[in-house]
C-alpha cells in the first residue's frame, strides 16, 4: 500500500494518502481541537479551532490534505493564543451561561474551554436577544447559544436527507433556520428524527424539558450510522 | 461568419467611425457665420457632403468655422490638406463644391479660378 | 451622404442617473428641428470617465467636450456649434488648474495623462452596436487565435506578457490558465467575475457597460486555449446597465457566430450566460461565487483544492476579474513584448482606478502601473478641492488601507502598496483630505466587511463584530490605550486564521490606520477629542452669537427641534441635549454662524 511519511509536534508519521491532517493526528492519538467537525459528516473548516502550522502557515487541519513530507506543528504558542482567542470570541457572541444550560456538564463548548485554558473573556460581550423557537412537540432551538458550527444542517443534509436546516443572513446576523425560516413545529421537511440535537455541541439545539445539566447528547451516533451505512 | 467576412465588415464599420479617430487626411472647412449662411454656405456644405459620401472619402472630413471677415467673397470653404498650404475659395456654390471634390480632393490640383488665398 | 458630426452621449451609469436621456432627447429634437438628421449623429457609448462633470458630450471631429450639460443646452449647442461651428464655450470643460477652456478633449489633463487601453473603446463607441467594436478591432484577436495559434501558443502569450489578476490579488493570469489548462475534468468552464463590491469601486461597471464585447471576447479566447464550452458571467444584480449591455452583446455575437456552436466557422464552439448575484460581497472571493453560480449559498470553503482544479460543478474552472479579460484581446493582437513595455517590471501594462473622495475629478481613469499616486491625485484627478490638504489614500477597500500623504509619490504597483500596508484591490482609490477622521475611516470599512462577512468562520464573522464594537467605543469617546492593544490582537487572529481573503484582509484598514496615523487613534482614548471633527459624539454644534441673524434657517432645518430662537431677533441657540450632531444648521446658515467645537457635548439631562 502506498504510504506517506510526515511529521506531527516532533514525531515521524507514517498515513495513507489522501487523509486530512485531524485524521492522521487522530489515528495517531494527537489530540486537536474542533468544534465544527464530526465524524460521520464532510468537513467544512467553520470554527477554525482545529488550526495547525504547516511550513509557517496556519491551516485548519480538518479540510487540509496531509501529503508527503509535511512537517506540521498542532501547539504552538501562536496557535494556542488563536484558538483561546477565537474561543472568547464565541463565547462573546452568544449567551453561554452554564449555570442555565440543560447541557452544562455535556457541552463541547464548555470541555473546549477548559482544555484550552480560558479562564475568563477580554473582549466585548454582544448579549443576543433571539427568541427561542419551541414550536417542535419534542426539541427546542436557543439561538443564543448556537455556535454556527453546522453540524445541525450538514446532518440534516447529509444523513438524514431531510435538509431541514440552513444558513440564513449573513455575518452577525446569521443564523440556522428551519424550512425557508418556518418556526420548527411549522418545518414541513422535518421528520423529527432528532439527530440535530444529538450533534449539536452546546444547548442551543436540546430535548424540551430537559433541566439544567440534564442534557447529554449522543454525538458518535452520526458516525455510528455512517459507518452501517458504508458497510451495506 | 469567418474571419474573412468579419475582416471585410471592419473594412466597412472603420469609414463609419472615422471622424472619431482625429486621423482625417482632408478637412473642408466652411464659413457659417451668419453672412456666411446668408450667401448659401448650408447648400454648399450639403453638396460637399453629398460629394464626399457618394465618392466615400473616408479620409474627409467636413467642419465649420465663424465668419472669416471675408463677407463680400462669401460663401467660404477652406481646403486643409495634410502637409500641404491651406487653400481658401471663394464665393462658393453647389457645383464649384463637386469640382473642388472631384479635381482637388481626389485628384490633388487645386481648382485655380475659385482660389481667393492660399496660406502655409 | 456620410455625417458630419459624431456626438458621443456619455451613457455609463453615472451619467444614466444625471439623466443622459434627456439630454439626448433635447438633441434629438433640436437637431431635427434644425434639419441636421442626415449630418449630424448621435452615438449612445459607455462612460468617458469624468463622472462627476456629467452629462457629457464629446462632438467629433473636433473633439470638442462638453459637460454638466442639460435639456436646455441642446438648442445652442445645436444651433451654435452643429449648424454655425461654434463651439458653446461655456459648457466646454475648464481645466480648474490651468485655468483654461478645453477646446479639445485631448487639451484636458484629465484625459491628456492617462493611457487608455482596456477602456480604449469606453466612451469612443457604441456598446451596442458589434459593428462599432468590430471597427475597433474587435473580435480579430479570436479571430486570430482560432485560425493561426494553438492553445499552448496562446497561454504562453499570457504567460510571457506577464499579466497579473486585476481583481486585487495579482495573481499570474498566465498560470492561472495553465493550470487550468492542465487539469482533468469531463468538463471545463470560464468564469468572469463581474462582482464588483468595493465601496468607492467602479471599473468593472464601466467597462462591462462600455465595452462588454471585450469581456466576451476574452472569455472566448481562454476557452479555446484551456479547452472550455461554457462561461459564466457573473455580476451584480446592482449592475442593471451593465446585464443589458451585457444581453445585448451576447445576442448578437451569438447572431454573428461569434459565440455558439462554430465561432467563426472554425468548429469551435463556446457558449456564456449571465449570472446575476444578490448583492452578496463575499460573492467575489471566487469559491463563495462558484458556489453562487451553482445555486449554493455563497459561502467561501477553504483552498486548495483551487478552482483551476475542482470549480464550477467540480469541474476545472479558469475565474478572472473583468479587466484581467479586458486586457486578453490586446495582448494577442499585440503581444507580449508590447504589454510588458507599459507599467513596470513586475506589474506590467496599465490598471482601471476609480477616483472618488475628495478630489476634483471623480471618476475612471486608466494608467501605466508604476504612475505615482501624486500623477493620479494632482494631475489626472485635479487635486484636492477647496484648497484642502491630503491627508491620506485608501486603496483596496475594505480588503486594502490607507497610504498616508508623504508616501504620494509612491508608484503603483501590486508590491509598494503592500509594503505600505495597503493593497492594489481592484482600484477603488478614496482620497481623504484633513477633514476626514481616519478612525472613522476604519470604522467605516470595518463595517462594511463586518456587514458583508458570511458568518461561516467564527474569526470573521465575530471577531470583525468585536473589532468594531471597540472602535464604536474608541470614536465615542470611551475608549482606552488597552482597546488598541486589543484591536491588535484581534486583528492578528483574524488575519491569521480567517478562512477567506474577506476576513483576512478585514482589518487591513484599521492595522494601517494605526500604523500610520496611530496619534489620532490616542487623541480619541487620551482626550477624547476628534480634531477632524467627524466623530459624532466628540463634537458640540454651537451658535457664534455675534454672527447670527437670526434669519430662522437652522431652527427649519432642524430635524429634532433642538434649536430655539424668533426671526430677527438674534442668537439662536441650540439646545445640545437635544441636538443629535446632524450638522444640517451648519450645512444652511448663510452666514457661518453655526460653528463646530471640538469636546463631548454637556450631559443629556433628559436621560439624567
Amino acid at each position: 500500500m502506498e504510504t506517506i511519511t510526515l511529521t506531527i509536534d516532533g514525531r515521524t508519521i507514517t498515513a495513507a494518502p489522501g487523509q486530512s491532517i485531524l485524521e492522521v493526528a487522530e489515528a495517531n492519538g494527537i489530540r486537536i481541537p474542533t468544534l465544527c467537525h464530526l465524524e460521520g459528516l464532510s468537513d467544512v473548516g467553520a470554527c477554525r479551532l482545529c488550526i495547525v502550522e504547516v511550513a509557517g502557515q496556519l491551516v485548519p487541519s480538518c479540510t487540509t490534505q496531509a501529503v508527503d513530507g509535511a512537517d506540521i506543528k498542532t501547539q504552538t504558542d501562536t496557535i494556542k493564543v488563536h484558538r483561546r482567542m477565537i474561543l472568547e470570541l464565541l463565547f462573546a457572541e452568544g449567551n453561554h451561561v452554564c449555570s442555565f444550560c440543560a447541557s452544562s456538564g455535556g457541552c463541547e463548548l464548555q470541555d473546549l474551554a477548559c482544555e484550552l485554558e480560558m479562564h475568563s473573556v477580554t473582549v466585548p460581550y454582544s448579549y443576543p436577544r433571539n427568541r427561542i423557537d419551541a414550536t417542535h412537540p419534542w426539541f427546542l432551538i436557543d439561538r443564543d447559544r448556537c455556535v454556527l458550527c453546522g453540524r445541525c444542517v450538514r446532518t440534516c443534509a447529509e444523513v438524514e436527507g431531510a435538509h431541514t436546516w440552513g444558513f440564513a443572513e449573513r455575518g452577525s446576523s446569521a443564523r440556522v433556520i428551519t424550512d425557508l425560516a418556518a418556526d420548527w413545529g411549522e418545518a414541513e421537511s422535518c421528520t423529527s428524527c432528532g439527530k440535530c440535537v444529538e450533534v449539536c455541541p452546546t444547548g442551543a439545539i436540546v430535548l424540551k424539558g430537559a433541566s439544567n445539566a440534564e442534557m447529554r447528547k449522543d454525538s458518535d451516533l452520526v458516525a455510528r450510522l455512517t459507518e452501517r451505512r458504508d458497510h451495506e | 461568419m469567418k474571419l474573412e467576412d468579419l475582416r471585410k465588415i471592419r473594412e466597412r464599420a472603420e469609414k463609419d467611425i472615422s471622424l472619431r479617430r482625429g486621423d482625417a487626411r482632408v478637412n473642408v472647412v466652411i464659413g457659417m457665420g451668419t453672412s456666411g449662411i446668408a450667401a448659401g454656405a448650408r447648400n454648399v456644405m450639403s453638396a460637399f457632403l453629398d460629394e464626399i459620401g457618394k465618392r466615400d472619402l473616408a479620409d474627409t472630413i467636413v467642419t465649420q468655422t465663424g465668419g472669416r471677415g471675408l463677407a463680400s467673397s462669401e460663401p467660404i470653404v477652406e481646403l486643409h490638406i495634410k502637409n500641404e498650404p491651406v487653400v481658401v475659395y471663394g464665393e462658393m456654390t453647389d457645383d464649384k463644391a463637386r469640382r473642388v471634390v472631384a479635381e482637388h480632393i481626389v485628384n490633388g490640383s487645386p481648382v485655380s479660378e475659385y482660389v481667393i488665398e492660399v496660406r502655409d | 451622404m456620410p455625417h458630419r458630426l459624431d456626438v458621443l452621449v456619455c451613457s455609463g451609469a453615472a451619467c444614466v442617473s444625471n439623466h443622459t436621456a434627456d439630454v439626448r432627447d433635447a438633441l434629438q429634437s433640436a437637431i431635427e428641428a434644425h434639419g441636421l438628421s442626415t449630418e449630424v449623429r448621435l452615438v449612445e457609448t459607455g462612460c468617458m470617465g469624468p463622472c462627476e462633470l456629467g452629462p457629457i458630450l464629446l462632438v467629433y471631429p473636433e473633439g470638442a467636450l462638453y459637460i454638466r450639460v442639460t435639456p436646455d443646452d441642446a438648442n445652442e449647442i445645436v444651433e451654435e456649434h452643429f449648424l454655425k461651428g461654434r463651439p458653446v464655450q461655456r459648457l466646454l470643460w475648464e481645466d480648474p488648474a490651468a485655468r483654461r477652456i478645453a477646446e479639445e478633449k485631448k487639451q484636458v489633463a484629465f484625459f491628456e495623462r492617462q493611457e487608455k487601453v482596456v477602456l480604449s473603446n469606453c466612451g469612443t463607441i457604441d456598446p451596442e452596436d458589434l459593428q462599432e467594436y468590430i471597427a475597433t478591432g474587435g473580435y480579430e484577436a479570436l479571430g486570430l487565435a482560432l485560425t493561426e495559434r494553438q492553445p499552448e501558443e496562446l497561454i504562453q502569450i499570457v504567460l510571457d506578457s506577464k499579466l497579473r489578476g486585476r481583481g486585487g490579488a495579482g495573481f499570474p493570469t498566465g498560470l492561472k490558465w495553465q493550470l487550468a489548462a492542465r487539469a482533468e475534468g469531463d468538463e471545463k468552464y470560464i468564469v468572469c467575475n463581474g462582482d464588483e463590491g468595493d465601496p468607492g469601486a467602479f471599473m468593472d461597471r464601466a467597462l462591462l457597460e462600455g465595452d462588454p464585447h471585450a469581456v466576451i471576447e476574452g472569455m472566448t479566447i481562454a476557452a479555446y486555449a484551456i479547452g472550455a464550452a461554457k462561461g459564466f458571467i457573473y455580476v451584480r444584480a446592482e449592475y442593471p446597465l451593465a446585464i443589458r449591455r451585457l444581453e445585448i452583446a451576447i445576442d448578437q455575437a451569438r447572431a454573428s457566430g461569434l459565440l455558439g456552436e462554430d465561432i467563426l466557422e472554425t468548429g469551435f464552439a463556446f457558449d456564456v450566460e449571465i449570472r446575476i448575484g444578490a448583492g452578496a460581497f463575499v460573492c467575489g472571493e471566487e469559491t463563495a461565487l462558484i458556489a453562487s453560480i451553482e445555486g449554493q449559498r455563497g459561502m467561501p470553503r477553504t483552498r486548495p483544492p483551487y478552482p483551476s482544479d475542482r470549480g464550477v460543478f467540480g469541474q476545472p474552472t479558469l475565474i478572472n476579474n473583468v479587466e484581467t479579460w479586458g486586457n486578453i484581446r490586446h495582448i494577442v493582437l499585440r503581444g507580449a513584448d508590447w504589454f510588458r513595455s507599459i507599467g513596470t517590471e513586475s506589474s506590467p501594462g496599465t490598471k482601471v482606478f476609480a477616483l472618488s473622495g475628495k478630489i476634483t475629478n471623480t471618476g475612471i481613469v486608466e494608467v501605466p502601473m508604476g504612475t505615482t499616486l501624486r500623477e493620479l491625485i494632482d494631475e489626472i484627478g485635479g487635486g484636492i478641492p477647496d484648497g484642502k490638504a491630503l491627508k491620506a489614500v485608501q486603496t483596496g477597500g475594505p480588503s486594502g488601507g490607507c497610504i498616508p500623504a508623504q508616501h504620494i509619490d509612491t508608484p503603483i504597483d501590486y508590491e509598494s502598496l503592500k509594503e505600505l500596508g495597503a493593497f492594489m484591490g481592484s482600484g477603488g482609490v478614496i482620497v481623504l483630505d484633513e477633514d476626514d477622521c481616519m478612525v472613522g475611516i476604519a470604522k467605516y470599512f470595518l463595517e462594511f466587511s463586518c456587514d458583508e462577512s458570511c458568518g461561516k468562520c467564527v474569526p470573521c464573522r465575530v471577531g470583525t463584530r468585536t473589532m468594531l464594537s471597540i472602535l464604536e467605543r474608541i470614536t465615542d469617546g470611551r475608549g482606552t490605550l488597552g482597546d488598541l492593544e486589543q484591536l491588535q490582537m484581534l486583528a492578528d487572529t483574524i488575519r491569521s486564521t480567517s478562512l477567506c481573503g474577506l476576513g483576512q484582509a478585514a482589518p487591513s484598514p484599521v492595522l494601517s490606520t494605526m500604523k500610520h496615523f496611530r496619534e489620532e487613534y490616542e487623541e480619541h482614548v487620551q482626550t477624547a477629542t476628534c480634531s477632524a471633527k467627524r466623530c459624532k459624539a466628540l463634537i458640540r454644534y454651537e451658535i457664534d452669537r455675534a454672527a447670527c441673524k437670526a434669519c430662522d434657517l437652522c431652527r427649519k432645518a432642524c430635524p429634532v427641534e433642538a434649536i430655539e430662537g424668533t426671526p430677527g431677533e438674534p442668537p439662536y441657540t441650540i439646545h445640545e441635549s437635544v441636538c443629535i450632531q446632524c450638522g444640517r444648521c451648519f450645512d444652511v446658515c448663510p452666514f457661518d454662524a453655526v460653528r463646530i467645537e471640538s469636546g463631548k457635548k454637556k450631559q443629556n439631562e433628559v436621560e439624567g
